[in-house]
């Protein structure tokens, strides 16, 4: 999955999932203060990329992730690694 | 004259709780708590027990409160919180004395703390002491603790808003509360909380206390189950609807009475 198919997929979670308005996901929207997501969303989104990729993710390798597309960078580095 | 002498004689007695409050919660964090502690090995019971020593003290404190005709107490559907073990029970915060004052009419009563209190100079001993739930817990340890709190039959009090109200803006819940309801697919007990004239609120000098003497109203209202929400959504879809619900709830309840 390349890095643009995974950023898509985070954005249709955070449309479907969090009802969060398709308008406001951008790739620099912040997931706590744009988005209005809080730690427990943030956990049910790790969840799903988990599903997703078929990879164990701990809460720590998001703690430095703020917006949305530091989530993509981050999930497309792990699954890098792995590769 | 004597609305005056009246006057001076709430500051006073205001100012004399206040003191209660603070002294009495900390002389019990530095006393009761470890005495409990030497007494009591099984963690479960001590807190149990410490819970209870806060249960009595916010009793006698709002039956002298009442005694002294400090401020009216105006209790409704009490019968309702016979049933509140084992649930979550959740109020609206307009002022300081919520929490005394559920604690008061819940023997067993846990409850999820905020931080800043959590760490305050003058009441986190006890809020620590008597083994609450700190809202800055990671996700899962919070929701074991609340798990917890379910499987020990004990009123699970949580405040949606986080803190007190802020005076003159819409009251805003945070989602927690709704989250952790879902999860553990429990009941939601709705306590509404008002006092009129407005005192003790966010941002509000103990001193500055109401022309009239107020009147603290705790209405326990409508039980909310949870269960079925998630039969059409996942999780954090049913978890905004359920907030949407409560708001709207209180909306109406704070508008309407």
């Amino acid at each position: 999955m390349s890095r643009d198919e995974l950023y898509q997929q985070i954005k249709s979670y955070l449309v479907d999932v969090f009802e969060v308005p398709a308008d406001k996901v951008t790739p620099d929207a912040r997931l706590y203060e744009d988005l209005d997501l809080d730690s427990i969303d943030a956990v049910d989104l790790i969840v799903k990329l988990q599903d997703l990729t078929d990879q164990k993710f701990k809460p720590d390798d998001f703690k430095s992730a703020r917006t949305v597309a530091d989530v993509a960078d981050r999930v497309d580095a792990m699954m890098k690694a792995q590769a | 004259m004597l609305d005056r002498l009246g006057r001076i004689y709430r500051i006073l007695g205001t100012g004399f709780f206040f003191a209660i409050l603070f002294g009495g919660g900390a002389a019990i964090a530095a006393i009761a708590f470890p005495i409990v502690g030497l007494t009591t090995r099984d963690p479960r019971l001590r807190r149990e027990r410490n819970q209870y020593i806060i249960h009595l003290l916010f009793r006698s404190y709002i039956g002298s409160m009442r005694l002294m005709r400090l401020a009216f107490f105006d209790y409704r559907g009490l019968d309702k919180l016979r049933d509140a073990p084992g649930r979550m029970v959740i109020a609206n915060h307009p002022s300081l004395l919520d929490v005394v004052m559920l604690m008061a009419l819940m023997p067993r009563a846990q409850c999820i703390v905020k931080q800043s209190l959590w760490e305050s100079p003058y009441l986190g001993r006890l809020v620590r002491g008597a083994g609450y739930i700190s809202n800055a817990l990671p996700t899962e340890q919070l929701i074991e603790a609340c798990r917890q709190s379910i499987d020990d039959k004990t009123c699970l009090i949580v405040f949606p808003e986080g803190t007190r109200t802020t005076p003159g803006e819409p009251m805003r819940l945070q989602r927690g509360f709704a989250n952790v309801a879902l999860m553990l697919g429990l009941d939601i007990q709705l306590v509404t909380i008002t006092c009129t004239p407005p005192t003790l609120l966010k941002g509000q000098k103990w001193y500055a206390i109401p022309p009239r003497r107020p009147v603290f109203r705790v209405d326990v209202g409508e039980m909310l189950s949870v269960k079925h929400m998630l039969n059409d959504h996942g999780r954090p879809l049913a978890a905004r609807k359920l907030v949407r619900m409560v708001s709207a709830y209180y909306e109406d309840k704070l508008a309407n009475g």
